[in-house]
């Protein structure tokens, strides 16, 4: 089999989930497994993962779900601004919501190992900060995909569509004054050198998921099924969340060590305003998703529930 | 009786060069678009979001529209290295095998393409931003590459008649039979191969060395056997994913790849760059540089040469072709110096080697291809190659100097002077060029523009500019039209055989091999590089530039990388050292165009002599830009 992750080599995230859990499950086949790695592009991109895997280029991967573009909208319900605290409990209340069958149909053309948030995006701006809804008018800011464009819109900023690869250099250069993206985004584009004013708010989350091609999990002799099967779903998700969570506490730990660094939480008041502003995302994510009520208020359950029980 | 065959290519080269005045109009609405987008961000500071969505999606449609033209019109790029070495009859048989590897290429890619296109209707594909629907443009895309799957089995049958002319009188319909007959063959041979990659899926990687090996012997025999670059790498790239992953995954790749490329942002600015050259071209830019750099130097001895240099320099900055500025610039100047008394070799000499300056000189075609291939940024490498063309530019100024002190009688003596009145006057003719590359360049170092905008805007100012000057009159708009498209799929079919070619090698595991081969030899660093440069010499002295792009940076780059180099320097040595192999011997494809302008009475020995010193200067300023790579990595860094 192979697995591919579009992310660069080095990334955390491989080195400190995947590749354990590869060597787990392969111990764990009883010799049956035996897993080929690809990190960055050879395999697949983060735009044509999906399809890779449908077509049996690839066995296993990693991909975000935004440039998928049209296939997850119910999923996308972990993704709204406001709704997640830390990744953990997104995975998780996502990662609940798929296996209750309340989002239906999306995953049945592959086989789901585990899903995931990465942490909430921030704000990071270069030379103004932003702490009210006010500061917001004339920012120019890039952001990644519909949802953050009509979120910075209807927060009253500019929106300004970049590659993450172009971020570095635009905000240098004052071609936009900051950009939405989470501290996990960070570190691996050097931003810390480029901003100074840094506001954490929950301005939405992205989604991955690490999934199998269906008929390459069916032709795996049953030992081999059941390693991947016992190492996967919910503990995955967790180990992924809770790594997302983690690595951006590390990012944002380090950039406040910086001298200049300025990091600012939401004032509570504040972000009552913000939500209040950002409804319509919301309306507008219900309207366009089929049974969008029912899957946001069980979205909303599964995390009151996860909050309850924890400390 | 009327030639059935002939008349079949006179009908296809009709449709297709409808079909691809259409994808140039769409090219063009797209410039104006970009422009527009970049003057509303400028002026308003407001941006239209998802502007590259509607590129990326338009681009893809509007670059194969110019496929089956370019099919018609042979637009490919074959290594005939062998052309003298084999009979007229075999080189003929090879030419018709070719053809029929690109028609299966191209039937491949309508069907694949197709099958990705249903895939993308399926799951209701939309694109992030503007939410367009994604199906109905692959689709198109899809039904373009059908129509050049027509035509290139039309050409097939022409290569057919050709090489099937001594052997007895067949009808043209006799013909047909067998062209029919032949493809039949080839669809009975494809299905065996794929039976037995099946078979062989679940070992390959314990015998990946063994494999590389087997497709990279086949990718030389293609090759070198007259089959045009495209096909031979693509159809050995889709065997080699095939032996390694499956016929579907294979077949697959081949599909998603393709589309994906056609509309890649960043690739979009080829057919606009070529675009540019053309313009500039029509609307006599050329001269303007040249009379310019004439003034300038005409006070020096040799001074006609430099300023061959200096023009060469100038049209550089505005087109991506080495071959088209030593073919434009050569048919100014070279009648120019003979007229004036220099000597035939150091005359040609200086204008083939100027060529290579188009490519050097940002923008630049290699550099597209090779940021395509190494997933670097376009827009670094173009700046990072300025400094290195200073440092050409230079190096032909001294070896001029030096030729014409050692042989005086290589140049006249008579000096003019010019007066700064003079100097002015063609500046001001020249001023068109200059405010061209200071948009294009200007706009790219300082961040104003991206390369897909600085590429539309260089377009569409070139474009005004032979407007202006009522220079696209009649069909001279279309001339230059066809010749864009011409280059354009010419250079995307490469693009699409390199990647197929580059997806395999990476999957087999060879740049791993070579890297970790590497590793272990313990040598210096810098002597790996010295062996990949000398290597690279020989192969230029043979080859293009593209085709030894194309094979060797997926296997070479990878292990740079890891040798702590970076991939940015080794683009711009690369392509130092690729573009000297246009001018060695006994391949030199800037040669062979000075040699056609100048005519008969210049033997190739003359020309290859007149170009040695030059070679020289060559390889002195790539040892430079070795030792000391702040000379490339610097001013990329200040951007
Ligand atoms: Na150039
Ligand atoms: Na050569």
């Amino acid at each position: 089999l192979n697995f591919a992750s579009p992310g660069a080599p080095r990334a955390s995230m491989h080195s400190q989930v995947f590749e354990p859990w590869i060597d787990q499950i392969v111990a764990e086949s009883e010799g049956t497994l035996n897993i080929r790695t690809f990190y960055a592009s050879p395999l697949g991109n983060y735009n044509n993962m999906y399809d890779r895997v449908l077509d049996g280029v690839v066995d296993i991967a990693f991909a975000t779900m935004a440039p998928i573009g049209g296939m997850f909208v119910q999923t996308d319900v972990a993704s709204l601004p406001f709704e997640t605290r830390s990744a953990l409990e997104g995975s998780i209340a996502l990662w609940n919501l798929y296996e209750k069958g309340v989002i239906t149909h999306e995953f049945d053309d592959i086989k789901l190992l585990g899903l995931f948030l990465f942490p909430n995006s921030a704000l990071h701006m270069s030379d103004r900060s932003i702490r009210s809804l006010e500061d917001f008018r004339g920012a120019k800011i890039r952001t990644a995909g519909k949802l953050q464009s009509d979120t910075l819109a209807l927060l009253g900023g500019s929106p300004v569509t970049a590659g993450a690869s172009e971020i570095y250099q635009g905000l240098s250069r004052g071609v936009f004054d900051g950009t939405i993206i989470p501290w996990t985004g960070i570190a691996p584009f050097k931003l810390e050198e480029v901003t100074q004013y840094h506001l954490n708010a929950p301005l939405g989350s992205s989604i991955a998921m690490v999934f199998m091609n269906k008929d390459s999990f069916e032709d795996l002799p049953t030992v081999a099924q059941q390693a991947i099967e016992r190492n996967s779903g919910r503990s995955l998700t967790e180990r992924l969340g809770r790594h997302s969570d983690q690595d951006a506490a590390a990012i944002e730990q380090r950039t406040r060590q910086i001298e200049g660094q300025i990091i600012e939480e939401l004032d509570p008041e504040e972000a009552t305003r913000w939500r209040t502003e950002l409804q319509p995302v919301i309306d507008s994510w219900v309207a366009n998703t089929p049974n969008g009520a029912r899957i946001l208020s069980a979205f909303r359950e599964e995390i009151q529930q996860l909050r309850s029980t924890e400390p | 009786m009327t030639d059935l065959i002939d008349q079949l290519n006179i009908r296809a080269a009709r449709i297709t060069r409808k079909i691809a005045s259409l994808g140039v109009l769409l090219m063009l609405a797209i410039v104006l678009l970009t422009a527009a987008d970049v003057l509303l961000r400028w002026l308003a500071s407001a941006s239209v979001p998802g502007v590259n969505e509607i590129i990326q999606l338009c681009m893809a449609v509007a670059i194969t529209a110019t496929f089956p033209a370019g099919v018609t019109s042979r637009a490919n790029l074959t290594i005939d290295i062998l052309q003298r070495k084999v009979t007229e009859k075999f080189h003929k048989n090879c030419s018709a095998f070719g053809s029929l590897c690109l028609l299966l290429l191209f039937g491949f890619l309508a069907v694949r393409v197709g099958v990705h296109a249903q895939h993308l209707s399926e799951r209701n594909a939309i694109s992030l931003f503007l939410e367009i629907p994604q199906a109905p443009f692959i689709f198109t895309v899809a039904a373009l590459l059908s129509i050049t799957t027509l035509a290139q089995f039309v050409v097939f049958l022409q290569d057919m008649k050709n090489a099937l002319a001594n052997y007895r009188e067949l009808s043209d319909k006799g013909l047909i039979l067998v062209a029919v007959f032949s493809l039949l063959a080839a669809a009975v041979l494809v299905s065996i191969l794929g039976y037995m990659t099946e078979y062989f899926v679940p070992t390959a990687l314990d015998y990946a060395g063994i494999w590389v090996g087997i497709l990279f012997i086949l990718l030389w025999i293609m090759a070198l056997g007259f089959v045009p670059i495209a096909a031979a790498t693509g159809l050995t790239g889709l065997l080699g994913t095939a032996v390694f992953l499956g016929n579907g995954p294979a077949l697959s790749v081949l599909g998603s790849e393709a589309a994906e490329y056609l509309g890649n942002v960043q690739l979009a600015v080829l057919p606009l760059f070529l675009m540019m050259g053309g313009f500039a071209a029509q609307a006599g830019l050329a001269s303007d540089i040249y009379k310019l750099a004439h003034t300038l130097f005409a006070k020096f001895r040799g001074g006609l040469a430099m300023a061959t240099i200096g023009g060469c320099a100038g049209f550089g900055a505005l087109t991506g072709s080495s071959i088209a500025t030593a073919a434009t610039i050569g048919q100014v100047a070279l009648p120019e110096m003979r007229q004036r008394g220099y000597s035939a070799g150091l005359a040609a000499g200086c204008v083939a080697a100027g060529g290579t300056l188009g490519q050097l000189v940002p923008p630049s075609t290699a550099i597209i291809l090779y940021a395509i291939l190494t997933e670097q940024s376009i827009g670094q490498l173009f700046i990072a190659a300025i400094i290195p063309a200073l440092l050409a530019i230079i190096a032909y100024m001294v070896t001029i100097r030096t030729v014409v002190g050692f042989a005086p009688d290589s140049a006249p003596s008579n000096n003019e002077k010019t007066s700064l009145k003079e100097v002015l006057q063609a500046a001001k003719g020249a001023l068109g060029v200059l405010v061209l590359f200071g948009l294009v360049i200007g706009g790219l170092y300082g961040g104003i523009f991206t390369a897909t905008e600085s590429a539309a805007v260089g377009a569409g100012g070139a474009f005004v500019f032979a407007l202006l000057r009522g220079k696209l009159k009649g069909d001279a708009f279309w001339e230059v039209m066809a010749k864009t498209t011409a280059m354009t799929a010419m250079i995307f079919l490469l693009i699409i055989g390199a990647v197929n070619f580059s997806f395999f090698v990476a999957i087999s595991g060879l740049p791993e091999l070579v890297t970790g081969f590497v590793q272990n030899l313990d040598v210096a660093p810098l002597l790996i590089i010295a062996l990949f440069l000398v290597i690279y010499i020989l192969l230029g002295s043979v080859m293009d530039p593209f085709p030894i792009l194309i094979i060797t940076v997926p296997i070479v780059a990878p292990v740079i990388a890891d040798m702590g180099y970076s991939l940015i320097w080794w683009g711009i040595i690369m392509v130092c050292v690729v573009e000297t192999g246009m001018i060695t011997p006994p391949f030199g494809i800037n040669v062979f165009v000075l040699k056609n302008i100048a005519g008969g009475d210049v033997p190739m020995h003359t020309v290859f002599k007149g170009v040695l010193p030059f070679v020289l200067a060559d390889l002195i300023k790539l040892a430079l830009l070795v030792l000391f790579p702040a000379l490339v990595l610097w001013l990329p860094s200040t951007m």
